[in-house]
C-alpha cells in the first residue's frame, strides 16, 4: 500500500473521531512516513511495519477515552495550586484555632490565679476567721489550682498534638479539593 | 511485557527520550527502538497521552516544505522524570530480589 491509499483508508476508518482528532492522526502517519523514507526505508515496506489499519484505529480508539477524561482533569499546575490553597486554609484555621485554645487557656489560668490570691490573701490578712470560712477559703485554693492545672495541661496537649493534628488536617482538606477535582472528571 | 506494565515503562522511556533535546515522532520512535520494542503505532498514543497530561508540549516547524510536529519536554515531565526514578530505583530492588 502507498502513502495515498494508507492515508485515505484511515481517514475512513477514523470517521467516529471529531475532525480535529483525525487529521491529528492523519498527520502524525504523514509525517512519520516521509521522514522514514527520507531515513532511507520504502514507503511501501514501512507502511507494512506499521501494521494494519484495524490494529492502528484500534490503539486510537482505546485512547481517546483517556485523553479526553485527562482533558478535562486539572492541569499540573492547577493541582500545586490547590494544594497550597489547601495549606494556606489549614494554617489559617491553626491559627484560629491556637487563638482559641490559648485564649481560653489564659482565662482559665487568670481566674484560677485570682481565685487561689484572694483566697490566700484573705486567709493571711485575718488567720483567726472562723474554721467554716477558713474551710470556703482553702477550697478557693483547690480550685483556682485545679484551673491552672487546667490550662496549664490545655497548653501541653494543644503544642504537643497540634503539628500531629495539623497535617491530618491538611491530609483531609487535600483529599477533600482531590475529590472535587474528580467530580468535573 | 505485560501491556500495562509495558505502557507505564513507554511513557517514561519516551520522556527520557525528550530529555536533552526536542525530537519528532519518526526521530523519537527510532531512538525509543533501540532499548524497547516499539511501533510507530504505539508511539502516537503515547506521544498523545504525555501532551495531554502537561508533560510534553509540541510546535511545528518547517522541514523539506513540510510541516514537522516537534515534541519539546515540560518542567512536569522532567519532574516525573524525577519521579520515576525512584520508582525505578525501587523496582529495581525488586527486580533483583525476583532475579536473584
Amino acid at each position: 500500500m502507498n502513502k495515498t491509499d494508507f492515508i485515505r483508508k484511515l481517514r475512513i476508518e477514523l470517521d467516529f473521531l471529531t475532525k480535529e482528532e483525525r487529521e491529528d492522526v492523519v498527520k502524525y502517519y504523514d509525517e512519520m512516513i516521509q521522514d522514514a523514507v527520507e531515513g532511507g526505508q520504502t514507503e511501501e515496506a514501512f507502511i507494512e511495519s506499521l501494521g494494519s489499519i484495524d490494529s492502528i484505529v484500534d490503539t486510537v480508539r482505546k485512547d481517546s477515552g483517556f485523553v479526553k477524561k485527562v482533558r478535562n482533569k486539572l492541569s499540573p499546575e492547577a493541582k500545586e495550586a490547590i494544594s497550597v490553597t489547601a495549606k494556606v486554609i489549614g494554617y489559617i484555621l491553626f491559627v484560629f484555632a491556637a487563638i482559641f485554645v490559648i485564649g481560653l487557656g489564659c482565662s482559665f489560668a487568670a481566674s484560677g490565679t485570682m481565685m487561689a490570691v484572694t483566697a490566700i490573701v484573705d486567709i493571711v490578712a485575718d488567720p483567726t476567721q472562723a474554721a467554716m470560712v477558713l474551710m470556703t477559703r482553702a477550697g478557693q485554693i483547690i480550685l483556682g489550682a485545679g484551673l491552672i492545672i487546667l490550662a496549664i495541661s490545655f497548653f501541653i496537649l494543644f503544642f504537643k498534638y497540634a503539628k500531629k493534628g495539623m497535617e491530618k488536617l491538611l491530609d483531609k482538606l487535600q483529599e477533600l479539593l482531590n475529590k472535587e477535582d474528580s467530580k468535573h472528571v | 511485557m505485560d501491556s500495562q506494565l509495558k505502557r507505564g515503562f513507554l511513557e517514561v522511556v519516551v520522556l527520557a527520550s525528550l530529555k536533552y533535546q526536542d525530537s519528532y515522532g519518526y526521530m523519537i520512535s527510532q531512538e525509543v527502538a533501540n532499548v524497547v520494542d516499539i511501533s510507530e503505532s504505539t508511539l502516537y498514543p503515547i506521544l498523545r497521552r504525555l501532551e495531554s497530561q502537561g508533560f510534553v508540549t509540541t510546535y511545528e516547524t518547517t522541514h523539506n516544505s513540510r510541516i514537522r510536529r516537534n515534541y519539546q519536554i515540560t518542567k512536569a515531565g522532567l519532574k516525573k522524570l524525577e519521579d520515576s526514578d525512584t520508582d525505578f530505583r525501587e523496582m529495581k530492588k525488586i527486580f533483583d530480589y525476583i532475579l536473584r
